[in-house]
């Protein structure tokens, strides 16, 4: 009988693709503040 | 340099529709392990996630030596690019071990070889961004980014074969034979396994791109503020 560990799975896979989203989200503001500082000198 | 480029394009949606595939295999394809139960699942992202980070840690390293012999900034950009991606897949890998081994060791953390040479790898790495924000010249960081890369990647192969080389409770994943694997992996397993390695592998190509993109923005953008 395997070990009831789906709360753990679930927590897992939360954590893992919160921290992608949340690094994805961070390189999506970076990008755009710097292309406005870009485009405001040009 | 503002304007995406199409196949970049094309690596974001193929990597984003990889990563739900591997989980739709992952959750609905895979069986469940006999002992430790559907929280065995979290180990194809977390391997896939390991590998990914130590990939990064090895092209900072190959571009680091780049911008040494060619001194160009291209090359920091890149391996700047490619610590930071690689911090971010070490971070799951870390964290997600830890869910696994809570209910499976008893325990978050032990002072295990594998545990320790990974937190040291990812605390070395971490450390590149201070030395960088404590040099004032896009040159001396690119030099010494560089160097710093170069010598850190000595912590991947030590942390690769920690558990091969010292006593460890970590299971080894790859290994020659069933006797020392963790578990026995089925041909459902495997698939989902090298599935979850070759979307990481692209999940990593994308973002490194992705930051290499803002790298040479904000060169061009401080070149133009001087």
């Amino acid at each position: 009988m395997p070990a009831d560990t789906f709360n753990d799975m679930i927590l897992g896979f939360a954590v893992i693709l919160s921290v992608l989203a949340l690094y994805v989200l961070s390189l999506i503001i970076r990008i755009a503040k710097a292309k406005k500082g870009h485009s405001k000198r040009k | 340099m503002t304007k995406k480029p199409l196949a970049l394009i094309i690596l974001d949606v193929l990597s984003l529709l990889g990563l739900l595939g591997a989980l739709g295999l992952i959750l609905f394809q895979t069986p469940v392990e006999a002992t430790m139960g559907p929280v065995q699942k979290v180990f194809y992202f977390h391997v896939a996630a390991a590998w990914a980070g130590m990939l990064s840690f090895i092209l900072a390293a190959v571009a680091g030596a780049g911008y040494l012999i060619s001194r160009r900034f291209s090359w920091d950009w890149l391996s700047l690019s490619a610590i930071e991606v690689g911090v971010v897949f070490g971070l799951i890998a870390i964290l997600s071990g830890m869910i696994w081994a809570r209910p499976i060791w008893n325990t978050w953390w032990v002072w295990d070889p594998r545990l320790t040479t990974t937190a040291i790898m990812e605390l070395i790495y971490s450390a590149y961004f201070i030395l960088r924000s404590g040099l004032n010249t896009p040159e001396s960081r690119a030099r010494l980014g560089a160097v710093y890369a170069i010598i850190g990647a000595a912590t991947v192969p030590l942390t690769f074969f920690s558990i091969r080389l010292f006593r460890t409770i970590h299971p080894v994943v790859i290994a020659t034979g069933g006797s020392g694997s963790a578990f026995n992996m089925s041909p459902r397993m495997l698939t989902a396994f090298f599935t979850s390695l070759v979307v990481f592998t692209l999940l990593l190509a994308d973002l490194v791109w992705n930051r290499y993109r803002l790298a040479a923005l904000k060169a061009k953008r401080n070149k133009e503020r001087n």
